[in-house]
C-alpha cells in the first residue's frame, strides 16, 4: 500500500499527526499489520487535558485520520495525553493490555478508576484489539 | 546565569544530562542525535531560527553544538521545533512536551515509534532543561 494513512484536514492537529504517524510508521515497519485494515472500523480518540480529539477510520483501502470527533464511532477512547502516548508501549496479549505485565495491569487500573475511558469496548473488543496492534510500538 | 538561548545555556544543559543517573537509565539503549530548533520571534529577542544539536548515545550526551546550520541540523534523527516562547514554557515546565506535541505547539520530525518507546527519557531531558538556571533573552529586553 503506497499511502496507507491520509489526512483530509488542511492542517491536521498534533494528535492526528502523532497517531497517524505512528500507524504509518508501524505499517511500514510491519507490513503484515495491513491485514488489520481488512474490515472497516471507526474510532475517536480524545485527550481532554490537551483539548484535542481525532477520528480514525480503518478500511481496506487505507486509514483516514481527521481532526475532531466525526459522527458516532464504534469506539471512543478518552484519557490524558501522557496515558494516551503510554498505551502504545504497553505489552499486548491478543491485542489487549497484557494483565500478566505491570504495564498491562496499570492500564486495567486506569480503566477501573475512570482515568481511561473506552466507550464501546464491550461491544467491539476485536476492533479495539486491532487499533491497539496498529498503534503498538513493541 | 546562562541566557536562553545561547551556547553557554546548552553547555550547562549537556553537563546536566551527563550528570543525570535518571537519564542514563531511561536512555541506556538510545542511539541517535536530536536537533532543537528555537524558531525566530524577533519581538522577543530571537531574530532568526537557532539550531542546537545533541549527540545522544546510550544515556550520555557525547557532544552538543549551538548555532549549527539548518541543513546540518536537519540531518539529525529527530528534530523538535517550536517558537522561542513555547520552548520557554517547556523549560519553565508550564507546557508538558507530550501535550504540546498533541496540541501542535511543538513539532517533531523523526521516527515516532522510537520516541514513544523512550518517552521517559524524553521527559527526563525536559526535567534537566528545567533544572538549568536560566535567564530568558526576552526578559532581558524589558
Amino acid at each position: 500500500m503506497a499511502t496507507p494513512v491520509t489526512y483530509p484536514d488542511a492542517e491536521p492537529n498534533g494528535l492526528a499527526s502523532m497517531l497517524g504517524g505512528l500507524i504509518e510508521a508501524n505499517l511500514a515497519a510491519h507490513p503484515e499489520r495491513e491485514r488489520l485494515l481488512a474490515k472497516p472500523a471507526t474510532y475517536a480518540v480524545t485527550a481532554p487535558d490537551a483539548g484535542v480529539s481525532v477520528s480514525i477510520r480503518l478500511a481496506p483501502d487505507g486509514v483516514i485520520v481527521r481532526n475532531g470527533v466525526i459522527g458516532t464511532p464504534n469506539l471512543h477512547i478518552e484519557t490524558g495525553s501522557e496515558n494516551l502516548i503510554g498505551l502504545s508501549a504497553v505489552p499486548l496479549r491478543f491485542g489487549l493490555p497484557d494483565a500478566t505485565t505491570k504495564d498491562g495491569r496499570d492500564v486495567n487500573r486506569k480503566l477501573f478508576k475512570g482515568e481511561l475511558k473506552v466507550r464501546g469496548m464491550w461491544l467491539h473488543p476485536g476492533k479495539l484489539a486491532r487499533l491497539n496492534k496498529l498503534l503498538s510500538v513493541l | 546565569m546562562p541566557e536562553f538561548p545561547s551556547k553557554e545555556w546548552l553547555d550547562v544543559y549537556v553537563e546536566r544530562i551527563n550528570q543525570s543517573a535518571e537519564y542514563k537509565e531511561a536512555a541506556a539503549t538510545w542511539e541517535g542525535d536530536v536537533s532543537y530548533v528555537f524558531e525566530a520571534e524577533p519581538d522577543k529577542g530571537v531574530p532568526e531560527d537557532l539550531w542546537a544539536w545533541l549527540d545522544l548515545w546510550h544515556g550520555e550526551c557525547r557532544e552538543g553544538r549551538y548555532g549549527v546550520a539548518p541543513d546540518e541540523g536537519a540531518k539529525a534523527r529527530f528534530v523538535i521545533s517550536a517558537p522561542y516562547a513555547r520552548w520557554k514554557e517547556v523549560i519553565r515546565k508550564e507546557l508538558d512536551p507530550v501535550k504540546g506535541m498533541m496540541q501542535g505547539k511543538l513539532k517533531l520530525k523523526g521516527d515516532l515509534p522510537t520516541i514513544v518507546r523512550y518517552v521517559k527519557a524524553a521527559n527526563e531531558l525536559v526535567n534537566l532543561a528545567a533544572s538549568v538556571p536560566t535567564e530568558f533573552v526576552d526578559e532581558k529586553l524589558g
